[in-house]
């Protein structure tokens, strides 16, 4: 019975890769996609009710955002494993979702040994058991070619909307972009929407000093890049007229960072010895990297109870100390207001710009 | 072979809990004097405040102080790193991190640090594989340190299950009887968890420790309570849970705030282990024995006025 | 005409405001309480302020405001310059102190630390959520212990061995509190431990692996007490210097800034007799529910802020 119907598949609100999933649950999977609503202050509070009090931030939100799905339609709902206590959010979430009486299947990718590779293709069976795993695998690279662009694309953006001499015209191009990979259906889709949005890019007028205010953005590797969750800090930081750099995203530290992990631990030995969580290395190194490429400000992001962020602290002080350069930590939690981000952000604002002046 | 006398300074914090004896027998095997910390007092509590990020949790603020307590009474301070002992058998981490980060916070020290490395899951770095490579930075013989970590580790083994026993001894008492659900890190600090089974004891209740079990069948039984579980020292707690749950009449699960796999794990406890009085307490720096002792008289009264004896 | 500058910082307490001229002499000041009601305080500010100044040979031709309700008020003036917080009293403490290199600072809600190289704040850091620790902390334990605000530091500096007091979260201090009171220490003791609390929660907090050097210029409400003054001055093993005007700095902040600014406006004393409304709207365009606040001079609606996205702009 279940195999005849078509799943209506579900994945947290997650920055914008919501686009690449639905286009692997449709394409590859051959599923239905149940678009979880945007995240709204709902979603939060929602999440806030029913999660423990100190788990980190992101578990509320998707707990949040997995109910507002289930209202929405989804039958079933995906969870991934991790490295942190985001190995475990899927048997948590589960069981205070069950608690609470909602009827749902639950893939839950920590049941998984997924260091083997058939591992994968049973899990492909159980979305679709008539899944073409030739089939799969094509249309799946080509998810995964979304969400390289949509990374190289909300990298150029960030660096550069501050500067925009248009009148909004990049950050209409970037919407119309987004738009472009949540509805596109084929490669040639994804292609076209790419190449519009590059061409649109480098048609705009930017109006950018010769030495602009530069900062980069490290932290969690949920929170830094969910616009929802970090109160649009990038937006936020580039209205300022500031170019904003973040390393940390899919495409580099899955992607391309995956195997070379090891040697970007060569260039921090004198900072750190071992990884000191999942994404310490790769934080630690682009802190760094921000700080001898005279960047002037960094801006260190996580939520409330990161266990992993918490520890890359005191050696980003020391980063801080030695190369002279500010470093703004950024905790957030589920009450953390618009206001006291704009303070922060305003102030880190003014030091780093009357610091150039001054230096 | 006579070597330069050295002297290794052991934090008692973290993994002390659970490695002192096959820390002090290694060791002693080769001919290395040790020094301890001592158990944590006030001092040592605020001292690691001072040093830690102050979102970090209660038992990285003590490890801190006990470190802090250390300088400079030893050669080197062992500050180990234990990612996982295998697949579904993780540290949580901050045991990743410590060395790493202990060295960040007294970069300012000329103290030096020593340090062991576990990683059997990504690296193949087993328990034995980090303790021949500390042998070798100690400049010992291959082969002695072979055997040091052998004999060491044997004793380790029967010295917990001399304790399993010893508490085995104590289910066989007559009397209320509550189930200490904390890392033993936390259960055996004089400043989180002996605050707790003094006061039980006081009270004329047995106190019962779910780590005090065996590990092997502990880890298979915490399948039970949690599959998915990958943390080593909560599955040993589930699986106490599991083994010894009809044999108490409660269940503290005490945690150090903000700890963040017994923020996910006891959540899933109190929602599974239905039919038995549970009690969360969380320690804080700042929480005075006032406020946790009311917390466990409440506790003990529910129980006894459930077993008709209040 | 000399040209003159308005500086004002309304913040969740008290309302400051001050008259400069072009090189930083005040020409007036004065110091009230918000009393909830941040309108009302700045129009009375503003009354108390034209008093005090020469209108026959000072115009103010730029406004600045700082403060939680900077924004607010900043409409209401008409400012040049609306400026957050942190940046308004780096500007005025490194006026008057020009070799500062830290600045302390605990408010009633918030606290801040920020420091300074060459005059320029270099680093800064502002408490989290919690309020444990501020003005507003000391002025409920000191309502429980059944002293009047301004005599803690003078009960502070009788002890000789004070209490310790965990004052990390408010709720555990409270605790820690009563059982210290009902285990019998001394009322003086009391405070010293809670004074020393203070200073040494916000040094574990929002001093965190900040350098602290000297000079160190220590402000806002709580820099008032001088319990926590001493000890501050024993933690730090240096001398804190408290401005008998620091509670003005932001202002005085406020103030340098609008002069620095490109921003003129000729101000108009006449507002105290004009008619200020805000109105909350909130918009439904989405589940976000934002809270638009609205700003009405008579009728006129002069400034709204709150939405998150351009859905509520049309609310305007």
């Amino acid at each position: 019975m279940a195999e005849a119907k078509t799943r209506s598949v579900s994945f947290p609100r997650y920055a914008e890769y919501n686009c690449a999933f639905q286009y692997i649950v449709e394409q590859a999977l051959g599923c239905k996609y149940v678009m979880p609503p945007p995240l709204t202050k709902r979603t939060m509070e929602l999440g806030a009710k029913y999660s423990p009090d100190f788990v980190c931030t992101p578990f509320k939100t998707m707990l949040g955002n997995m109910i507002e799905a289930l209202e929405a339609g989804a039958d079933t709902l995906l969870m991934t494993h991790g490295l942190c206590r985001l190995g475990y959010y899927g048997e948590l979430l589960e069981q205070i979702l069950r608690d609470l009486g909602y009827q749902f299947e639950f893939i839950n990718l920590s049941e998984y040994d997924m260091s083997k590779k058939k591992e994968y293709l049973r899990i492909v069976r159980r979305f679709n058991p008539k899944v073409n795993p030739a089939r799969f695998l094509a249309r799946f690279l080509e998810g995964v070619r979304m969400v390289e662009y949509l990374d190289e694309i909300t990298a150029l953006y960030y660096q550069n909307c501050g500067f925009d001499a248009m009148d909004g015209a990049y950050r209409r191009s970037y919407q119309d972009f987004l738009t472009a990979m949540y509805t596109a259906q084929s490669r040639s889709d994804i292609e076209a929407g790419y190449r519009t949005v590059r061409r649109a890019f480098s048609s705009t007028r930017l109006d950018k000093p010769q030495r602009p205010l530069r900062v980069g953005i490290v932290g969690e590797f949920y929170t830094v890049m969910d616009g929802f969750s970090n109160l649009e800090l990038e937006q936020k930081l580039a209205d300022m007229g500031v170019e904003v750099h973040r390393w940390m995203n899919v495409t580099n530290q899955f992607l391309r960072y995956g195997s070379g992990q090891k040697n970007l631990r060569v260039k921090i030995r004198d900072l750190c010895q071992y990884d000191m969580g999942p994404t310490s290395t790769a934080n630690i190194w682009y802190a760094r990297e921000c700080a001898e490429r005279g960047f002037d400000g960094i801006v260190h992001v996580k939520s409330a109870a990161c266990t992993p962020e918490i520890d890359v602290m005191p050696v980003l002080q020391n980063i801080g100390a030695d190369y002279k350069i500010p470093v703004l930590y950024l905790t957030y939690d589920a009450q953390t207001s618009d206001v006291g981000l704009m303070t922060r952000l305003e102030a880190f604002y003014d030091m780093i710009h009357m610091r150039k002046k001054v230096l | 072979m006579e070597y330069e006398p050295v002297k290794i300074g052991l934090p008692r914090a973290l993994l002390y809990a659970r490695c002192r004896v096959l820390w002090r027998a290694f060791f002693q095997e080769l001919g290395v004097d040790t020094i301890t910390s001592p158990p944590t007092d006030r001092e040592i509590l605020e001292r690691g405040s001072a040093l830690a990020i102050d979102e970090a949790c209660l038992s990285l603020k003590i490890y801190l102080g006990h470190i802090q307590a250390l300088l400079g009474a030893c050669d080197y301070i062992l500050v180990p790193r234990v990612s996982n002992y295998g697949r579904h058998r993780s540290m949580c981490t901050r045991f990743e991190s410590t060395p790493d980060l202990v060295r960040s916070v007294f970069r300012g020290s000329d103290q030096r640090f020593l340090s062991y490395d576990v990683d059997e899951e990504m690296e193949g770095k087993s328990e034995e594989a980090a303790f021949l490579e500390l042998g070798r930075v100690l400049g010992r013989p291959q082969k002695a340190v072979k055997r040091a970590y052998r004999l060491a580790k044997k004793g380790s083994l029967v010295h917990h299950k001399e304790r399993v026993r010893k508490q085995e001894q104590l289910l066989k008492q007559e009397g209320l009887k509550v189930l200490l659900a904390a890392h033993s890190y936390v259960a055996e600090d004089a400043c989180m968890g002996r605050t707790v089974t003094d006061y039980l004891k006081k009270a004329g209740v047995i106190p019962l420790r779910a780590d005090l079990v065996d590990r092997d069948a502990a880890l298979k039984r915490s399948k039970e309570l949690s599959p998915t579980c990958k943390w080593e020292i909560s599955r040993e707690l589930l699986g106490g849970i599991v083994l010894l749950r009809d044999q108490v009449d409660g269940i503290i699960l005490l945690s150090a705030f903000p700890c963040g796999p017994d923020a996910m794990v006891n959540e899933l406890i109190t929602r599974r282990v239905k039919g038995m009085p549970i009690l969360n307490l969380v320690m804080d720096a700042q929480s005075g024995t006032a406020g946790v002792e009311t917390r466990l008289e409440s506790f003990i009264d529910i129980i006894r006025f459930q077993r008709g004896e209040l | 005409m000399e040209h003159a500058y308005l500086g004002v910082d309304v913040g969740s307490i008290s309302t400051k405001g001050v008259i400069i001229d072009k090189e930083n002499n005040i020409l007036a000041s004065q110091y009230i309480w918000t009393q909830g009601d941040p309108i009302g305080a700045v129009k009375e500010l503003v009354g108390l302020l034209e008093k005090q100044f020469d209108k026959a040979n000072y115009e103010i031709v730029a406004t600045g405001t700082t403060g939680s309700a900077r924004k607010l008020v900043g409409a209401i003036l008409g400012a040049t310059m609306v400026k957050n917080e942190i940046t308004a009293h780096a500007v005025g403490t490194t006026a008057f102190y020009p070799d500062v290199r830290t600045i302390l600072e605990i408010g009633g809600q918030d606290s801040k630390i920020i420091l300074v190289e060459n005059g320029v704040a270099v680093d800064y850091a502002m408490n989290t959520l919690c309020a444990a620790g501020t003005g507003a902390f000391l002025s409920s334990q000191a309502k429980r212990l059944g002293i009047e605000v301004e005599d803690i530091g003078d009960y502070a500096l009788r002890s000789t061995h004070p209490t310790q007091i965990a004052a990390r979260c408010t709720v555990f201090a409270e605790s820690d509190l009563v059982h210290k009171i009902q285990m019998g220490h001394p009322r003086e003791d009391i405070i010293a431990g809670v004074c020393n609390a203070v200073a040494a929660n916000y040094l574990n907090n929002v001093g965190k692996g900040k350098k602290i050097l000297s000079p160190v210029v220590f402000q806002g409400g709580v820099s008032k007490n001088k319990g926590v003054v001493a000890a501050f001055e024993r933690t730090l093993g240096c001398p804190v210097i408290v401005d008998p005007n620091g509670h003005l700095m932001g202002a005085l902040g406020a103030a340098i800034l609008a002069r620095k600014g490109s921003g003129r406006k000729t101000f108009d004393f006449n507002l105290v007799n004009m008619d200020f409304r805000t109105r909350e709207a909130g918009c439904g365009g989405c589940p976000n529910q934002c809270e638009i606040i609205c700003v009405y001079r008579g009728d006129e609606l002069i400034d709204s802020w709150g939405n998150r996205c351009e859905r509520g702009a049309n609310l305007r």
